[in-house]
């Protein structure tokens, strides 16, 4: 059984926009109106404005129009320039740091220049080292102006003890924060991710002293971060960018292969996979060999579970319709979702510590 | 712009303070669709307050329901200024006579807004009290007219001073103290389309009691307070220092002190008269 199509008639409008971007001058004026509306709420309208620039079918809105996506890809560009700005910072004080520093999500694809990366509105430069480096990484990097986020002791605590990551950093001359990650995964999490492998298969970035995760790494990363996170917003962006991302590593011949061997060796990893390839197919029409759906056919869920998967992530893609009264999305779903996410992350009697430290720590 | 409300007191005075402008069919193609409307529940009685949502966004934090005029007003500030990437957005009130139009950059307390109300009452087109837009192509300045905003004292300065001005109701405990609005001239909303060319930069300085200085400003040093005075200098790159330096080369640039209104605005006259 296939998914549920997409049928809300905002997605659908931005769906098919950044399908057949040619299509847009035709829309009608309150078309056009949805269509910017609902593609910068998802984070989209400079992802949009690539594509309508690259049809040149920008020249054919009116000027009103026009300048919407003119602007979000003016804010797009900044932010990518802070991102340059912010790697190049780095190297004085990561010079003889004597590890491997992997660049992670968004900021490895500018590094690579793939064209996932145009448009993208970053909101945050992530980066990772081996644990055993992490507290000298991050010195250097208090070193040179960052300081964190999170203050509170338990925060920080917190953290260290279970996630994949410090508390983000934050530094004054930068509109972006910083996430030092040591794995990709929560320690707790229920999926194990072999981190040394991802160290080992990573690759240099020609011509930079960067390193970024092997693609077949970066597509795993990818769909942990969409089917595993609790953090419900932007999936819709995430998605178009796994879409993207799958577009040109697959070009490289051995891709499928390696993803399927992946998926196979680690099947913890697989599962988000197999919901990934699932949900692009469906969505975006996103090119998969058959017999990679066949050959993980075996990671496929209960069909129950499936049936719940795919409801839940189909209301909660694109987020509330722009013109819903208040800023929550179908809330039971979410709720659903986070609970499933929370459920992956941590062993119950961690979950029940976590929340009532919190609980306690926001009665003070 | 499209507004949304389920606020009844609202309607008055944006009725008032909007009288010039047309009113569009709901819909269209807009800039922004904001929306004020009452926090449910229990909020609807107990200290009742009004929220702002920008497309399924809530940007600020709620205002007490009495307030609901200048959360709207901010509320739409916000939306045009986060949206604004397009064009190169000064913190000005912009003034136009015989084609040449007076950028005043603003710092808080400069007495901005009241020096620009009183040139509107006097006969000069508002483009807007808040926004200097300077368009990337054409280096013009494009209007923005939307109501003033004027802050405690001057409210009674503008209203004692000029009586046929619109003024909408004053809302006493907002978070910049007293706040009122001046409606748009009737030139200025009908003109709110035309693109004006720059021609004079002034500082503004209200100083209780002092009598008036003049005195011209480096373009250089106009240069840089107006790059610091950009809402969006770093966002356009290469851009904004292109268009700041367009902008500082085709007008003269002063610093106005000033301690009364008749003294401010003959400046202003003469100014622009010997202005390019």
């Amino acid at each position: 059984m296939k998914p549920p199509p997409l049928t809300r008639p905002d997605v659908a409008l931005l769906m098919g926009a950044l399908r057949d971007p040619g299509g847009v001058p035709s829309l009608s004026v309150d078309g056009c109106d949805l269509l910017v509306r609902t593609a910068r709420r998802a984070k989209l309208l400079a992802t949009l404005h690539v594509r309508l620039a690259a049809r040149g079918t920008l020249t054919q809105l009116p000027e009103e129009v026009a300048r919407h996506f003119e602007a979000a890809n003016a804010l797009a560009t900044y932010r990518q320039r802070m991102a340059d700005q912010i790697l190049d910072s780095f190297r004085a004080p990561f010079r003889d740091l004597g590890c491997p520093v992997v660049l992670l999500k968004g900021t490895a694809y500018i590094a690579q220049g793939l064209p996932v990366a145009k448009g993208r509105i970053f909101a945050d430069v992530d980066i990772m080292v081996p644990r055993a480096h992490l507290e000298a990484t991050e010195s250097r990097l208090i070193g040179s102006g960052w300081e964190t986020t999170l203050p509170d002791p338990y925060d920080q605590h917190y953290y260290r003890q279970w996630s994949h990551e410090l508390p983000p950093l934050a530094h004054p001359r930068y509109p972006l924060t910083l996430d030092l990650h040591h794995t990709l995964l929560p320690v707790t999490n229920r999926a194990v991710i072999e981190t040394q492998r991802l160290f080992a298969d990573a690759v240099r970035v020609p011509g930079s002293c960067w390193q970024v995760l092997s693609p077949v790494d970066q597509v795993i990363h990818a769909c942990v971060h969409l089917y595993l996170d609790s953090d419900c917003d932007d999936r819709l962006r995430d998605l178009v960018d796994l879409h993207e991302l799958i577009e040109s590593h697959s070009a490289v011949p051995d891709f499928w292969s390696k993803l399927v061997e992946r998926a196979t060796r680690n099947p913890s990893l697989g599962r988000p996979l197999w919901y990934a390839l699932r949900h692009l197919h469906a969505w975006l029409d996103t090119r998969v060999p058959e017999d990679v759906f066949r050959s993980m056919a075996w990671l496929a869920p209960l069909p129950p579970i499936r049936a719940f998967m795919d409801h839940a992530v189909s209301k909660i893609l694109a987020g509330p319709h722009v013109d819903a009264q208040s800023a929550s999305v179908a809330p039971a779903w979410a709720l659903a979702l986070k609970i499933r996410a929370m459920r992956l992350r941590m062993p119950l009697h961690l979950l029940a510590y976590h929340a009532i430290r919190k609980t306690f720590r926001s009665r003070k | 712009m499209r507004i949304r409300s389920n606020v009844a007191a609202l309607a008055t005075p944006l009725a008032k303070l909007y009288q010039h402008f047309d009113w569009l069919p709901a819909s269209g193609f807009f800039d922004a669709t904001v929306s004020v409307r009452h926090v449910p529940g229990l909020r609807r009685v107990l200290r009742p307050q009004v929220r702002l949502i920008v497309d399924a966004t809530i940007p600020f934090e709620p205002f007490p329901a009495i307030n609901h005029l200048p959360l709207l007003e901010w509320g739409m500030n916000f939306a045009l200024a986060e949206r604004g990437l397009h064009s190169l957005l000064l913190h000005a009130g912009v003034v136009e006579r015989h084609g040449k139009a007076v950028l005043l950059p603003a710092i808080p307390g400069s007495g901005k807004s009241t020096l620009t109300a009183a040139l509107m009452c006097d006969g000069y087109r508002l483009l807007s009290d808040e926004f200097g837009v300077v368009g990337l192509a054409d280096g013009r300045l494009h209007p923005m007219v939307r109501p003033v905003a004027l802050k405690n004292e001057s409210i009674g300065v503008i209203s004692n001073r000029y009586p046929a001005g619109v003024m909408g109701p004053t809302f006493d405990k907002t978070r910049k103290g007293r706040v009122a609005h001046l409606a748009p001239s009737l030139d200025s909303a009908l003109r709110k389309k035309e693109t004006a060319r720059p021609s004079l930069v002034v500082f503004p300085q209200f100083r209780g009691g002092a009598a008036l200085r003049v005195e011209p400003v480096d373009p250089v040093m106009a240069f840089g307070k107006l790059c610091v005075n950009s809402f969006n200098y770093e966002y356009l790159g290469p851009r904004s220092f292109g268009a700041i330096s367009r902008l500082v080369q085709m007008c003269t640039h002063w610093r106005v002190e000033f301690g009364g209104l008749d003294d401010a605005i003959r400046a202003m006259d003469d100014l622009l008269a010997a202005a390019p």
